[in-house]
């Protein structure tokens, strides 16, 4: 039977130049880079009044929003369009890194504490209410990619330290399409194997260190173009694919290893997943009775005590009790004899799905809500350049799609995202025991349940946004 | 080099900074603004603004209310006050959130001369 070639998003017309130019990352930046000064600027220098300045309208509510549909979508654009990477990137062609990134820093350790710390300071200091801080937070990004990428060799700002990255490669397991090679049989003859080690012509190969043909999925993968445009045989895509498959997959991949057998993979995993219900959390009008019963049982009204609490318990014991338990019984029923820590690692994958669900159902709420939102701001800072756009409204900005359809959308994103997930711990499940599969894969269903009919709730809970007046 | 990039980037936040100096909105100290009762309970609620210019009420100004909230997101809601006399001012705001709202007010006086000042924010319980 012929097999049917895969779609190949670069063979598309309008889409070549991507694969063919080698500029085309950089064209992609340029306009990110343009937003993201505009957004440091008026972060900086503006109304310090969240929906009067684009520095928090643009991050928090359309970026957030695009980020996840057009991971779902397409792929991981924004990592391809970085503009963190513009004035790395620029500073590589005078400064060439002397350093090797340290051996114990490579893993997602680094990331998954980065991650917990954003999540962390993201509640503490309100980033969303807060202009100067989310541009403080573009302008640290800057720096850090620029300070890191410029001592250490390869790409360790993306790898092993940007939590951002982290977030959009974790999601980008459910994306529909992956660099990937064209014709595997092509690289078995290839002698110089550039897509790894670049060419001559200053054309770096993946500085994440993925070799292409070795390469499982889009963990790790920022979607840099490096490797297509190093390929001196014009033998790898953008493929489709089924979305979420490489969650399957047990091969190893090239770069990474075994994220089955990964603590550090498992624990930002774990953090990805459950810091969607604690965001959530932050949000809504039980937090704030919560923490008020903290208060009087403890007698400490300081935030970042109350935080704490709620972040152990989120990030910590919830997890570690569900997983633990879940592990424990698996283990009692399969009599798989494994420690139940090497047991949680295999299964964590299978959560990703319903994280990413809630993730999304979360986002695209602000996004569809405050959509137009972003139409006032765009008319003062016209306005401030002397150019009238009163046209333009300023209220009565209704939603982008009716209401009414926010909320049905929302649980369909986390049906399908607890469905993924019953697929993967199952499959999972079937491949490491014989013995009992369907009552061993019983606890993880039910972590599932409970992880669902918990997103359920959050997100039927009115909306209650406190920051700058606590409590 | 790291050094120079280093220069470039505190150049370039000073500098933002600076031209930045000019661009919030003008407010006029003289004006004094206070609310006869903040809202506090979710849904339609009657605002009554009182402005004083000095110790004298400050009638026949035309004065916009903004409501909305601290966080981006939630679409304003722009309404025109009417004047109750004796510098107060009235208009129904649709709370429809729970959370931190904020009052700004635009004032254009008798005399052409504008303002704007955002009142300190306030829960929704
Ligand atoms: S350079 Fe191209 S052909 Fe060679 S190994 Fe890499 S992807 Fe395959
Ligand atoms: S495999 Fe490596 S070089 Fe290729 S797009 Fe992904 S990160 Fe870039």
């Amino acid at each position: 039977m012929q097999q049917i070639p895969a779609i190949d998003l670069l063979k598309l017309p309008g889409l070549r130049w991507l694969g063919r130019w080698r500029y085309a990352r950089f064209a992609l930046q340029l306009p990110l880079f343009a937003l993201a000064m505009l957004m440091v600027w008026d972060g900086l220098t503006g109304a310090q009044l969240a929906p009067k300045n684009s520095a928090t309208v643009i991050v928090w509510v359309h970026y957030r929003g695009f980020l996840m549909l057009a991971l779902l979508v397409v792929g991981n654009l924004f990592c391809m369009a970085c503009p963190f990477m513009l004035p790395r990137n620029l500073a590589r062609r005078i400064i060439k890194p002397r350093f090797k990134w340290p051996t114990w820093l490579r893993n997602k350790w680094l990331a998954a504490g980065l991650l917990v710390l954003f999540f962390f300071a993201y509640e503490r200091f309100d980033l969303w209410a807060s202009p100067w801080w989310t541009a403080m937070l573009i302008v640290s990004y800057f720096a850090a990619a620029l300070l890191i990428d410029s001592s250490f060799q390869g790409a360790p700002f993306c790898k092993y330290v940007c939590p951002l990255g982290q977030f959009n490669m974790l999601s980008s397991t459910l994306s529909p399409i992956e660099v990937a090679v064209r014709q595997p049989q092509r690289c078995q003859t290839c002698a110089t194997k550039d897509c790894i080690v670049g060419r001559d012509d200053d054309q770096p190969g993946c500085e994440l260190w993925l070799f292409q043909p070795k390469k499982v999925g889009n963990l790790d993968c920022t979607l840099c173009l490096d490797c297509i445009h190093a390929c001196p045989h014009d033998n790898i895509g953008l493929l489709a694919r089924v979305p979420g498959q490489e969650l399957i997959s047990l091969q190893p991949r090239s770069g990474i290893g075994k994220i089955e057998e990964r603590s550090d993979f498992s624990l930002l995993m774990l953090v990805f997943t459950w810091g969607a219900l604690l965001n959530a959390f932050g949000m809504i009008s039980p937090v704030y009775s919560f923490y008020n019963w903290l208060t009087a049982q403890f007698a400490i009204t300081s935030e970042t005590f109350l935080l704490s609490v709620v972040f152990i318990l989120a990030l910590v014991i919830e997890p570690v009790v569900l997983l633990g338990g879940a592990a424990w019984l698996f283990r009692r029923i399969s009599g798989h004899n494994e420690r139940l820590i090497a047991i949680i690692n295999r299964f964590m994958k299978g959560f990703l799905p319903i994280g990413i669900a809630m993730w999304t159902a979360h986002y695209a709420f602000h996004f569809i809500i405050g959509f137009w939102t972003i139409l006032p701001v765009l008319r003062s800072l016209l306005a401030e350049a002397g150019i009238n756009f009163s046209w333009m409204p300023v209220t009565g900005l209704s939603p982008l799609v009716p209401q009414a359809m926010i909320y049905p959308f929302q649980m369909g994103m986390i049906l399908l995202g607890s469905v993924l997930s019953a697929v993967i711990t199952w499959q999972t499940t079937t491949t490491i025991t014989k013995q009992r599969q369907r009552w061993a894969w019983l606890p993880w269903a039910l972590v599932i349940v409970a992880m669902a009919g918990s997103a359920m709730w959050l997100l039927s809970q009115p909306m209650d946004m406190r920051g700058i007046l606590e409590g | 080099m790291l050094f120079r990039y280093g220069q470039l980037i505190l150049l370039s936040l000073i500098f933002v900074s600076l031209i930045g100096c000019s661009r919030t909105p003008s407010d006029d100290p003289r004006l004094l603004m206070s609310l006869e009762q903040t809202p506090s309970a979710m849904g339609v609620q009657t605002i009554v603004l009182v402005i004083n210019d000095g110790s004298t009420p400050l009638d026949n100004a035309k004065v916009q209310l903004e409501a909305t909230m601290t966080h981006a997101g939630m679409p304003s809601q722009i309404v025109q006050m009417q004047a109750l006399g004796a510098g107060k001012y009235q208009a129904s705001i649709d709370f429809s959130m729970l959370g931190e709202w904020v009052l700004i007010v635009n004032v254009t006086e008798a005399n052409g001369a504008v303002m704007q000042r955002t009142l300190p924010a306030f829960n929704i319980q």
